[in-house]
């Protein structure tokens, strides 16, 4: 049942470790992450008016964390000289991501879905994570569903891919063991 | 960039069952007649990833907030971890910082005085600072820390955004250590946050909004089942407020206000 407008705070309370994951995914650093995060329910309190009982809170607070995130990005671009990390191998070798590092590594698919582009994440996220169809994740990133879909088969393809290659690593490195 | 093949989108929704059953019989039409639609339908099966139970474990990573409302007296991770203050220099931009405001002229000893009831202007602000607050835990600010000047430069910017003399209590002799300054919205206007952090628990929060409220002397109250205490002077309100001992945060309040009127 969607929650009520009196209950607000709580219901977005519930909904944190969602948006955490949801954080991570944009951000790939856990201090970013959790800055993203609580901008988020900062602005969710802030804005409470605007949602609309009856609604899903979960899209709505997407809606928003999606939002922050493009500024951000965008405030960084102007900025320059603050690049957006993409690759798992920066995580790895940010200090500040150590709590992380164990998480990531021990799930292979984690591992290699955070090494897709930002956009190929999050459309990965709110579509096989969150169980969102095309039209409701792309009304959240305030895109075409067609664009959506796009991402989301260039993801699979480039996992599909990395899979495969990781596969036939893993036969060589077999290979070379059984000889040695 | 990867090639799409230029029938991708169906062959997607194929692959994620989102078809309905005419849209899947002319897919299946395609594959009959199309190899590179085979070749691009395989890739898409192999990448059936267990995407969610990968993701499943980001949920572990923090407890859940309202889990958390009450004291908490564990603490195993290093408070000290990073030391940063929140000023405009070093802070990320959805994170604007702030600051506290406060020459008070009060006397210490008139503090748990209330003589007027509550507006509803004043209960709507003070539900959103208990509302705000109920989304912190203890880890949301520990990785803050600032040093004394950082401090003196903080409670500058703060002024200039409320156009007022802004003072952060050193609110030590309550074991309270002063982690960072926030600037938020209170429909429409800015709210100061000053988040403390306790030895053991939950953070405290010091705010500040401009209002046209008369002075009221301090009350005490809960909101959201958080205590606080609140008072306004010379067009300023101000609550504190957190899941603390009551008397500790009346101890808190008294000491701000202390502060407040010496250095007002």
């Amino acid at each position: 049942m969607p929650p009520k407008k009196d209950h607000l705070p709580q219901e977005i309370s519930k909904q944190i470790p969602r948006l955490r994951r949801y954080a991570i995914v944009l951000t790939t650093i856990k201090e970013d992450a959790e800055d993203l995060l609580q901008a988020t329910l900062e602005r969710a309190i802030a804005k409470k008016h605007q949602w609309q009982e009856n609604t899903h809170l979960d899209r709505w607070l997407f809606t928003i964390m999606s939002s922050i995130w493009k500024n951000e990005l965008r405030s960084r671009y102007t900025r320059q000289g603050n690049g957006v990390t993409d690759n798992i191998q920066d995580i790895a070798d940010n200090s500040s991501t150590k709590n992380l590092e164990g998480t990531f590594l021990i799930n292979q698919v984690l591992n290699e879905v955070m090494k897709l582009s930002e956009d190929q994440r999050e459309a990965i996220l709110l579509v096989y994570v969150e169980g969102l169809k095309y039209q409701e994740a792309a009304d959240i990133l305030e895109i075409p569903t067609g664009t959506l879909m796009s991402r989301l088969a260039r993801a699979r393809i480039t996992l599909a891919k990395s899979l495969a290659f990781n596969e036939e690593s893993t036969n060589i490195v077999n290979f070379n063991e059984h000889h040695h | 960039m990867t090639d799409l093949h230029p029938q991708a989108h169906k062959l997607l929704a194929y692959a994620d069952n989102a078809l309905d059953k005419v849209e899947r019989i002319e897919v299946e039409k395609l594959l009959d007649t199309d190899k590179s639609a085979v070749s691009f339908l395989e890739q898409l099966t192999i990448s059936e990833l267990p995407f969610k139970d990968a993701f499943d474990s980001l949920l572990e990573l923090d407890p859940p907030l309202l889990e958390k409302t009450e004291l908490d007296n564990t603490d195993n991770s290093p408070i000290h971890r990073t030391v940063q203050v929140d000023h405009p220099s070093n802070q990320k931009k959805w994170l604007w910082p702030t600051s506290l405001v406060a020459s008070l002229l009060l006397g210490a000893t008139l503090m748990f005085f209330s003589i007027n009831a509550n507006t509803e202007d004043r209960d709507n602000w003070i539900v959103q600072v208990a509302d705000y607050h109920l989304l912190y835990i203890r880890e949301t600010v520990r990785h803050s820390h600032s040093s004394p000047e950082e401090i003196e430069k903080l409670s500058y910017y703060l002024g200039e955004q409320l156009n007022s003399k802004i003072t952060i209590p050193n609110l030590s002799k309550q074991n309270l250590s002063f982690r960072r300054g926030q600037i938020l919205d209170s429909n429409g206007r800015k709210l100061i946050q000053l988040a403390y952090l306790p030895k053991n628990g939950l953070p405290v929060a010091l705010c500040i909004l401009k209002s046209n409220a008369n002075d009221l002397l301090p009350k005490t109250g809960e909101s959201r089942g958080l205590p606080y205490v609140t008072w306004s002077k010379n067009g300023l309100s101000y609550i504190i407020i957190g899941a603390i001992d009551k008397n500790d945060l009346n101890a808190a309040a008294l000491n701000a206000l202390s502060q407040m009127d010496n250095n007002g």
